[in-house]
């Protein structure tokens, strides 16, 4: 038994010069498979495949077993039936681990606890020089318990790998421990069946400048405590304003600017835009920091931007990924993702310049194909089209795979950053809807990293607000309180009341003081008529609102907004009605 | 063979490392033969905090509940603490050899394997060599030295299996402490020891459906499955289709309808139905609304129009419609 006069020791992991390692098939994911090979470096390393009575269990076990093969040979890729060669940029990472993988197929543990035994001795050396490792951080509890028990019949020692953390700890022994190279969050979103198709931002903590950082989103947080963004009628001009402060005072701390625009990598899906390029004017420094262009602009892209340095600044994330887009592994089901997206009727410019591209590029074999006009008139051409080119996707040069792959998306992350110990996804919006964003970056965790360790974050500009945490591992905060971890980590927990908003956005009816108001359209007209007629639209009034009309004013702004046909919107087009804010012409608001 | 058959009967310990998953806690401490408990405890999902402290209470509230109600006579429970691994792999396996040592508390006769996290049971199992291993598959205990059948665990009452895991079912609709979490589920069941909860999309046109529940599910999935471990409820989500797949885990979620799934909607073989709601149709086949799930016909449209009412076949094809047939004799 393990004693306290044991004393901790720092294992070398490369101490041996054989290695073999037994480790049980993880059914749910090869994660914590791979783990174990990345952290042993072994020479060989054997699965126990123990048999289960549910076929499914079965074949997620023989998925992960040709998964671990696939990724051993650094072609995890072409399992999912991605082009050989393609070279995809945010593809699983590389290594050299040269390993030899087996599997050894069992029904109990204690019942072929020999035939294990034998087996793992049959990778040793006959001369002593080698050691054998039990790891134990994959499969089902009593199984492991199993393989402690039976690691007391051979020479060996056990191991325990964090996946997450790359951490490894001998179970009992010597008490050893030491730190591997661990999966990166792409490689594992790949072994998760989720592959990453595009990433439009990546930041390196190591080759950003922190003094610079610190200095830029200080000013743009103290800038966005001067305007208020969430205003979406005043939006354009307040962006307007805040972009032309934030020029200022970068300038007045001796910060350079430069305005450059960038032509678009990707022909098919983007479009040249500007970046605002900012260095340390004063030092020898070369280090820069890019903001969006369109800082502070209505389409709340360049709040995804600030957040991906934000999490470098807070959280010391070591990676992070802004606009991350995985696709199906599946490649029919890829497929036909993207035949659906490109013959869609909205995405006829899409089809227009791949179109361009293929004749421009002459790779159009079939004449039929040559009018685009035709094409795009004509439905049953378009089809026939679109069919075409998902059969000759694979003979596309490589390139231009790769500019269309990002049309297969099914799911998109605002930012994804990678910490020392786990992953946070962050779902940006410019104003607080933290009920819908909550539902929709847990449910992308949940799909994507249901067995990570992760935290999920739902950004936005309000600053006023505080923030909250929803539970164990969620928040909701300002893009000022995501610069402060240790407050955010500290907060007591308050759920958000899901159902609320879900009742809310149906419409038909809305909970106010425990009494059900039924709200219909014509109802919601007739608010809307009084309320504007009498003023009651802006600025904001408080409990007089409520007092007046029984709801608040952000409910009935949000019922009106979103009710059948948009009554407010009419309204708004309406010339008898003028907005009030408009007539009275209110200038922005300036705190 | 049971507890009693081994040797030095009398008494025995039984000690059980607690995780987010609480349920089999309560299966365990009704194992017969069991004199005593001793519970190890992690900061991590105890911790010293007023959330901490309130899933104490809960555990408490239902171990005292179990203690009393089953056994029929008091049995006794002391308790540990160790450092979770959120801290560090090594801070928990070093606090587990020290708080644990056998100079500190006795060796237990039993180490009841299922539960907690596989770096704690390893080294619970490492540091009390001559412990037996009991395991719980389903509902049956198992002695792990050889595979026999110790024995079967008594069926737990869902709402006391919930409320260990500071879940409420209330009106439909699933409250974590105290707070409502995700759209209201269709239904709840206790299916093989194990509440299963499943939601179908309501096709209700009188009511604006709510573009995103999909991933409100998804939502709530991941809050019940931080809170209470992975496999502690199991969910089924139909209707949902494609969105389903991109907002809920593929291994946790079951998308597919089984034939139980309709008999729990009263949808039973040779039963007739009169109201045909076509939502999909060609040449081939028309797809049919079945109370939110969703029924196939193998023909056309118009083959339809000529008859009143189809019959339940009983069969599902591949994606988990119900085959549908028209009545020979009508």
């Amino acid at each position: 038994m393990q004693t306290n006069d044991s004393i901790a020791t720092e294992y070398n992991p490369n101490s041996f010069k054989n290695k073999v390692v037994v480790s049980i098939l993880n059914p749910q994911s090869p994660v914590p498979n791979i783990s174990s090979i990345l952290a042993h470096k072994p020479d060989s390393i054997i699965f126990l495949e123990i048999a289960s009575p549910y076929e499914r269990v079965n074949n997620n076990l023989s998925k992960n077993y040709e998964k671990i093969q696939y990724w051993a040979e650094n072609n995890l890729e072409t399992l999912y039936g991605f082009s050989r060669g393609l070279d995809l940029k945010y593809s699983p990472k590389h290594h050299s681990i040269a390993v030899n993988i087996s599997k050894l197929c069992v029904d109990d543990i204690n019942i072929d606890n020999a035939r294990i035994v034998e087996r793992a001795k049959e990778g040793l050396n006959s001369n002593g020089d080698s050691e054998l490792i039990f790891d134990l951080s994959s499969g089902r509890k009593e199984d492991v318990a199993s393989i402690v028990r039976l690691s007391k019949q051979i020479d060996c020692s056990l191991w325990y790998t964090n996946a997450n953390t790359g951490e490894n700890v001998e179970v009992g022994g010597e008490r050893g421990s030491f730190h591997s190279e661990k999966l990166d969050v792409v490689s594992k979103l790949w072994l998760e069946g989720f592959p990453v198709v595009e990433v439009n931002l990546e930041l390196k903590s190591k080759n950003i400048n922190q003094f610079l950082l610190e200095k830029i989103l200080d000013t743009i947080t103290s800038l966005l405590s001067d305007f208020d963004l969430s205003d979406y009628k005043k939006r354009k001009e307040i962006g307007e304003l805040a972009r032309l402060g934030l020029k200022q005072q970068l300038a007045e701390k001796n910060l350079e600017l430069e305005e450059i625009t960038i032509s678009p990598q990707n022909r098919i899906l983007e479009n040249p835009y500007d970046i605002i390029r900012i260095s340390n004017s004063n030092t020898n420094d070369t280090g820069y920091i890019d903001l969006p262009g369109n800082i502070f602009s209505g389409d709340g892209k360049w709040l995804e931007q600030i957040a991906a340095l934000a999490m470098i600044d807070g959280w010391r994330a070591t990676n992070v990924y802004q606009g991350v887009a995985i696709c199906d592994a599946n490649e029919k089901e890829r497929m036909n993702d993207f035949q659906g997206k490109i013959s869609h009727k909205r995405n006829l410019n899409i089809l227009s310049k791949i179109w361009a591209v293929l004749f421009y590029e002459d790779l159009i074999t079939d004449n039929r194909f040559m009018d685009l006009t035709k094409i795009l008139h004509e439905e049953k051409l378009k089809r026939e089209f679109c069919s075409w080119i998902v059969r000759n996707f694979n003979s596309f040069p490589a390139e231009f795979q790769r500019q269309l792959l990002p049309i297969c998306q099914i799911r998109d992350m605002d930012v994804l950053a990678e910490t020392e110990d786990y992953n946070i996804f962050i779902e940006c919006g410019l104003v607080d809807r933290r009920n819908s964003k909550s539902a929709q970056i847990d449910s992308l965790s949940s799909l994507v990293a249901q067995r990570m360790l992760s935290r999920e974050i739902v950004v936005h500009s309000l600053i006023d607000k505080a923030a909250i945490r929803t539970d164990r591992f969620g928040y909701v905060c300002s893009i000022k309180d995501l610069r402060k971890m240790a407050d955010l980590v500290n907060l007591e927990i308050n759920v958000v009341e899901d159902l609320i908003d879900s009742d809310r956005s149906n419409f038909s009816n809305i909970t106010n003081d425990d009494k059900e108001i039924e709200i219909d359209n014509e109802e919601i007209q007739k608010l809307c008529l009084q309320a504007i007629e009498e003023g009651w639209i802006y600025p904001r009034f408080g409990d007089e609102f409520k007092k007046k009309f029984g709801i608040t004013q952000k409910e009935f702004f949000r019922v009106s907004k979103t009710s059948k046909g948009g009554a407010m919107q009419s309204l708004r087009k309406d010339s008898r009605f003028p907005i009030y804010y408009e007539e009275n012409n209110s200038p922005p608001k300036l705190r | 063979m049971d507890l009693e058959s081994l040797p030095d009967s009398q008494g025995k310990t039984l000690m059980l490392s607690v995780g987010t998953s609480r349920a089999n806690i309560l299966k365990a401490c009704r194992l017969e033969g069991i004199k005593k408990i001793h519970l190890i405890l992690t900061e991590d999902l105890f911790p010293k905090s007023p959330e901490g402290e309130k899933q104490l209470q809960l555990l408490f509230k239902a171990l005292n509940y179990n203690l009393e109600g089953e056994a029929g006579e008091q049995l006794e429970y002391t308790f540990d603490w160790i450092k979770g691994p959120e801290s560090s792999m090594k801070d928990c396996r070093d606090s587990i050899l020290e708080n644990l040592d056998n100079t500190k508390i006795s060796a237990p006769d039993i180490i009841f394997v299922t539960g907690s996290t596989l770096l704690i049971q390893a080294t619970i199992v490492s540091l009390f060599p001559d412990a037996k291993l009991v395991s719980l598959r389903r509902d049956d205990f198992i002695d792990l030295s050889d595979n026999s059948l110790i024995s079967k665990s008594k069926p737990i009452d869902i709402n006391e299996y919930t409320s260990l895991h500071g879940m409420k079912f209330e009106g439909n609709q699933i409250l974590l402490n105290g707070k409502k979490i995700g759209p209201k589920f269709s239904q709840v069941k206790m299916v093989r020891g194990i509440p299963e909860i499943t939601w179908i999309k309501s096709y209700d046109n009188k009511q604006k459906q709510d573009k995103k529940e999909h991933q409100k599910i998804g939502s709530a999935i991941k809050k019940i499955t931080n809170h209470c471990g992975i496999t502690t409820f199991r969910f089924k989500a139909f209707g949902y289709g494609y969105q389903a797949l991109n907002s809920m885990s593929r291994d946790i979620v079951t998308r597919t309808p089984t034939v139980q799934d309709f008999t729990n909607l009263d949808i039973n073989e040779s039963d007739q139905i009169s109201e045909i709601n076509v939502i999909h149709e060609n040449r081939f086949r028309c797809i049919i609304r079945l109370s939110g799930l969703a029924g196939i016909f193998y023909g056309s449209k118009t083959d339809l129009e000529a008859v009143s009412y189809l019959v339940v076949s009983g069969e599902l094809d591949r994606k988990g419609r119900m085959i549908l047939l028209i009545d020979e004799e009508e």
